[in-house]
């Protein structure tokens, strides 16, 4: 008996094109506008302070600085030199920290932080900073034979961002860009060289070697490589996969109060009654609202996840995860819409689904963040958004983008499944004492 | 089939039905006239369980279908006084669903639609949506939707209002037809030819109660000291009703078209020529008048004093 009225509500659905053409339409041209109107404000909106940059050494100092003499006096030792020593003055690890890092320049741009491996990925996962730049092993030994020796070692940096933060990352790849442009110089690498070699070789040796290195350095520019990476796993969120999630979010709020109006309309329209009389209960009726809401729902969504992807060419990846966030919205717009359907109903007007579809949807938009991202809003907004079903499907979604765990978006299933429970045991009840006091005429007819 | 004992229904203080006795034999057509507010909705609504009664007794068939609904649902059928149906599906569609709502499935729910189809003479457009039929095929399938599953009982409420002749008698024949097949039959309505036509028993009702009761030739029995005057005037008649009520033996008058009235009158065959020399001594433009044996309508009038449609 379920299954007729489940499809009986499919079927009316479907045979309504133009409330279809708005729940499914009107939310992909929504996206497609907002995204392109909003696409420069996305990545750190509002974020002007210097980047906060975590310094990740993986290298030696101490022994760096002394596996490269042992290279220096192997490279020299066949003139008969003296043992190499290195003048504190011409410190690499100074050059960079104090010199580059400490420049006024650049600390107005990079706030800079050492720390370990697991500080820095801890870190970057709570959104307490934006940046890690990694200096590889051998970045101070690569860095002195660069400077003192004919020979050119590549040096790897990389730089690991947080997706809220693209534009940091790209600052930041381009101010240590700028430090390496600089070390490529040959200029500064003959002066370097001049400072550097004066101290250890005569003046002879000095410059015969001069004319190679100079040569050498302009024919073969060291290969220093920056390499801009993401936190693994997680995706740059651009205004294309924000506004298909938050309209997505916004939109089948719709649903809910497409669903708030049915109970009263087969009420008015006394398909109600008719289904009563052949022995139909309101709480079978409600059931098959339930599912078909559900449809809805799941209609909705999908179409918009598959237009983003499609045309706007967001990268959506783990489906599963995809389709149980879809199933867990749904559920949860479903039971708020046959709770909003019974108080209708009892109300017999339809004054609490124009107040859902024509004011409270816009206000759950807005605290939800599906207007605008609730980073460039007051502080208040992050918690209010969790008082809005779209709120919460919203994180849940961008959590799924972002290939969160399981575990990390069990707050959300949980949101939703409990707004599904209650909702739709509110429902439960107020529909069957609507029922009796109906069948009873404890009410005014 | 049906009875009811002592039945009465409140709205919070409203007392929409009072203590009502009615017996609808099987196989019958039984008429429940009134004006609007009579009582007659819900009447049928106890009847067919929607509402619960709120004291008196209602047996379907010997069982008490206020403790028991389930006696009497599977054997009813309820054609509501709007129409009852979901316009964006066709009308297939729609006999499908309440058919399936009653159990029927298959290859029965199939040959079912098509009987009814062929009953209610709508099969040719059966596939078309509802909501682009003319008022009287919804009306049709409105029936149609109620006889799907063969039911013992029909309770038609007001089943012809606002549709075109051709399809009220389509409708009135329907009936006719269903009944001579066996099928008992409740009909509310407004229009007293209707039921005049089609009714073997007929309860009149007014405020909630049933103020007569019986066949038609027995109600007209009851008012056989009374006669039916049928005047037509050059003019409009509204303008003449006070004059008309005030006259000697005069129990009520009733409008029947813009240049016609009826009137009741009571006494012999003196006092109904009276009534006729003081119309004419009024010089209202009389042109013609009948004097007949009250029929329902009158019957309706000397009881309640006010005409069904006033």
């Amino acid at each position: 008996m379920l299954l007729k009225l489940y499809l009986k509500d499919v079927k009316v659905l479907l045979s309504d094109k133009k409330g279809l053409m708005i729940f499914i339409l009107m939310p992909m041209v929504l996206t497609t506008i907002l995204s392109f109107a909003l696409s420069g404000s996305f990545g750190e909106a509002g974020r002007m302070e210097p980047v906060r940059v975590a310094i990740v050494k993986n290298y030696d100092v101490a022994a760096e600085q002394a596996q490269f003499m042992e290279t220096a006096s192997q490279f020299i030792s066949g003139e008969g030199a003296e043992p190499m020593t290195l003048d504190e003055s011409f410190d690499m690890e100074k050059v960079f920290f104090e010199t580059f890092l400490g420049n006024d320049a650049v600390k107005a741009i990079l706030d800079p932080v050492v720390m370990t491996a697991e500080e820095a990925t801890k870190a970057l996962e709570n959104d307490t900073l934006g940046v890690v730049v990694t200096l590889p092993e051998g970045f101070i030994y690569d860095q002195y034979v660069n400077f003192i020796l004919p020979n050119r070692n590549p040096i790897d940096v990389q730089i690991t961002q947080h997706p809220d933060y693209g534009y940091s990352g790209q600052i930041v790849e381009s101010v240590f860009g700028s430090y390496f442009d600089t070390l490529n110089n040959r200029i500064i690498s003959k002066n370097v060289y001049l400072e550097v070699g004066s101290t250890y070789l005569t003046s002879e040796k000095l410059f015969a070697s001069m004319q190679d290195i100079l040569s050498e350095t302009e024919n073969e520019p060291v290969e220093n490589a920056i390499v801009l990476k993401n936190i693994p796993g997680k995706k740059v969120i651009n205004s294309f996969t924000y506004y298909a999630i938050s309209m997505m979010g916004m939109f089948i709020l719709y649903s809910a109060g497409y669903m708030g109006r049915e109970l009263l309309r087969e009420k008015k329209m006394l398909t109600l009654d008719r289904g009563v009389v052949a022995g139909i209960h309101y709480g079978r009726v409600l059931a098959g609202k339930y599912l078909m809401t559900t449809t809805l729902c799941v209609l909705q969504m999908s179409a918009l996840i598959g237009y983003a992807a499609l045309i706007l060419k967001v990268d959506w990846n783990e489906p599963v995860k995809i389709l149980v966030g879809i199933l867990f919205s749904s559920f949860a717009v479903s039971g708020v819409g046959v709770f909003i359907s019974a108080i209708t109903l009892t109300a017999d007007n339809y004054r609490v689904a124009n107040v859902f579809e024509n004011l409270l949807i816009h206000v759950f938009a807005l605290i939800g963040g599906s207007y605008i991202p609730l980073d460039v809003l007051p502080n208040l907004f992050q918690t209010l958004k969790y008082f809005a079903l779209n709120g919460i499907v919203i994180d849940l979604f961008l959590d799924t983008y972002q290939n969160a765990a399981w575990d990390a978006m069990l707050p959300e299933y949980g949101m939703l499944l409990g707004i599904a429970i209650v909702f739709t045991g509110l429902a439960a009840l107020i529909i069957r004492r609507k029922e009796v006091t109906e069948f009873e005429g404890t009410i005014t007819s | 089939m049906i009875i009811a004992e002592q039945l009465r229904k409140n709205f919070g203080p409203l007392e929409a039905v009072s203590g009502i006795n009615l017996e609808i034999p099987k196989g019958q057509i039984v008429g429940l006239l009134g004006p609007n507010g009579a009582g007659k909705s819900t009447t049928i609504s106890m009847i067919s369980t929607l509402y619960k009664p709120t004291s008196g007794k209602l047996y379907f068939e010997g069982k008490d279908i206020i403790k028991e609904p389930k006696w009497i649902k599977p054997h009813l059928g309820y054609v509501p006084q709007e129409i009852a149906l979901y316009q964006s599906l066709s009308g297939y569609e729609n006999l499908k669903y309440f058919g399936g709502l009653y159990g029927l499935s298959g290859g029965e729910l199939k040959k079912r639609i098509e009987a009814v189809s062929e009953i209610i003479g709508i099969n040719e457009r059966l596939k078309d949506k509802v909501e682009h039929y003319s008022g009287g095929m919804k009306r049709r399938i409105n029936i149609g939707v109620a006889l799907l599953h063969s039911p013992k009982l029909i309770i038609m409420d007001e089943p012809t209002v606002g549709i075109d002749p051709q399809s009220r008698n389509h409708i009135l024949e329907t009936v006719k037809r269903l009944n001579d097949e066996g099928m008992t039959v409740i009909y509310t309505s407004h229009y007293m030819e209707e039921v005049e036509a089609i009714c073997q028993n007929v309860y009149i009702m007014d405020h909630g109660k049933v103020i007569a009761s019986g066949t038609q030739e027995a109600l007209i029995d009851q008012s056989d000291s009374h006669t039916a005057i049928h005047l037509k005037f050059e003019g409009e008649v509204t303008s003449h009703f006070d004059a008309l009520k005030k006259l000697d033996n005069v129990m009520a008058v009733n409008r029947v078209s813009d240049n016609e009235v009826g009137i009741l009158a009571s006494g012999n065959g003196n006092s109904q020529k009276e009534i006729i020399k003081s119309i004419l001594a009024m010089d209202l433009g009389l042109v013609s008048f009948d004097v007949t044996r009250p029929n329902l309508e009158q019957v309706f009038l000397k009881l309640t004093g006010r005409g069904l449609r006033d």
